[in-house]
């Protein structure tokens, strides 16, 4: 992936992350951006998937009520442990990418709410369960994203083909 | 292409990353001890490494202290083992010593206590014929030692120098056959003359057979021979018995052990007689 790909996938999911839960309720349990690092992280190794959540992670805790850079941490690790684990193995299966997101999902849960607990009292109210259930949603919405990304690329290529054929 | 490189070296990338996030969310949050956050996470990291190094270093130092530097303890102990010895063969030394100072200690208050001049000397030799008994003294003429000067020791009467030499004096013991010293009961001031027996005991004569002497008395020198001081301790009545005429016959144990002295006082001032010292208790 291209960096200018990776910035405007991020800035698209940054944009998604401020407006979509205003549309629908549930859609505030999804984490846009988080998708967004893991997808560049996947693509393009674990140091593009620091660099993406570090900077993603930044631009929406400012946007956020919370403290500066407690999300941006979860990312920026929850983006390398993506990259270095695509790294290794075959991702083409839509269960493998699921674990893959599954996985950026709860490190970066763990993460915030572990920095959560130190820093405020929030950590107490934060419901194990329903961070699960984010975060398989995330997952869910991440592969999702994946396969209608593959589908486009794939529709793409065939309709390249065949506009090319009667050449 | 740096951008590149950057991206291919994704741990350091993560290490700084990290430290960036949490740098920021130490300067916006404080611990309960007002310190910023990772500060205090610094400052704990730092104490337990430090703790760390310490248990370890104290293990280290224990397991030296406790075997390995035992390696020098058989040497330790054959060092200790003769400065022990040494120590005590000073400390025997130390003790004569100290029994001399004792000795010393004890004629230098006779001496401050004696209403007389005296000089110190050691007795150096002993000699003893046949009811004749004298002792050799390291004072003679050369130290200001005279004949007739009188003896004198922590425990009472020894003599009187009888022959002064250059450097040596012999002394005639209270006990010898020919010695005589002008005597006194303390307790009834009955008066006599206590002479040599030529053995270890003494005898007082020319006591009244009125005088009131009792077993146990304390005789002291009268000072009416002019050659001893008066009130010095002669010896205690050992026996008292009535004699074939009007004196009674008295035998007093002398109250100086010679062979346990070993130094003595000369008395070197000219001695008085006490003005009362002529008193009789006799009625």
């Amino acid at each position: 992936m291209t960096p200018t790909r990776a910035t405007v996938l991020l800035v698209l999911a940054v944009a998604a992350q401020r407006t979509l839960p205003r549309l629908a309720l549930w859609l505030s349990g999804l984490d846009f951006v988080l998708m967004a690092v893991v997808a560049v992280a996947l693509r393009s190794g674990p140091g593009a998937g620091v660099v993406a959540g570090t900077v993603a992670g930044l631009v929406q805790d400012a946007f956020g009520t919370g403290l500066l850079g407690i999300g941006a941490l979860g990312k920026t690790v929850a983006g390398f442990a993506a990259g270095a684990v695509a790294g290794q193995f075959m991702l083409g299966s839509p269960l493998a990418q699921l674990a893959i997101y599954l996985g950026a999902s709860l490190i970066h849960g763990l993460i915030v709410a572990v920095f959560l607990g130190l820093t405020t009292d929030a950590a107490s109210s934060v419901s194990v369960t329903l961070a699960v259930a984010e975060a398989l949603g995330t997952a869910a919405a991440g592969v999702t994203c994946e396969q209608v990304a593959e589908w486009w690329r794939l529709t793409r290529l065939r309709r390249a083909r065949q506009k090319g054929l009667p050449d | 292409m740096a951008r590149v490189e950057l991206l291919q070296r994704p741990l350091p990338l993560l290490g700084a990353a990290v430290l960036l996030h949490l740098s920021l969310i130490s300067a916006q949050v404080t611990t309960s001890s007002g310190l910023p956050l990772l500060q205090a996470v610094a400052f704990g990291a730092v104490a337990e490494m430090q703790r760390l190094v310490m248990a370890s270093g104290s293990v280290v130092v224990d397991a030296w202290r406790g075997y390995v530097a035992l390696r020098g303890a058989h040497q330790d102990n054959e060092r200790l083992r003769t400065e022990v010895q040494q120590l005590e063969l000073r400390l025997q030394e130390e003790r004569a010593l100290a029994q001399q100072a004792a000795e010393l200690r004890r004629l230098l208050e006779l001496k401050t206590a004696a209403p007389v001049e005296t000089t110190a000397a050691d007795i150096i030799g002993a000699s003893g014929t046949s009811g004749y008994r004298a002792i050799l003294i390291n004072k003679g003429r050369q130290d200001g030692i005279d004949a007739d000067m009188a003896i004198l020791s922590p425990t009472g009467v020894v003599g009187r120098v009888a022959q002064p030499g250059l450097h040596t004096s012999k002394v005639q013991l209270l006990t010898d056959r020919t010695a005589a010293i002008g005597a006194v009961i303390e307790r009834s001031r009955a008066q006599g003359v206590v002479v040599g027996g030529g053995v270890q005991v003494l005898q007082m004569q020319y006591v009244s057979g009125l005088a009131d002497v009792r077993e146990g008395d304390v005789v002291v020198s009268s000072g009416i021979d002019g050659v001893y001081p008066p009130g010095f301790v002669i010896g205690s009545v050992e026996l008292v018995d009535r004699g074939p005429v009007s004196y009674r016959e008295i035998r007093i144990r002398p109250a100086v052990d010679v062979t346990q002295v070993g130094q003595v006082l000369v008395v070197t001032s000219p001695t008085r007689a006490p003005s009362e010292s002529t008193g009789s208790t006799e009625p």
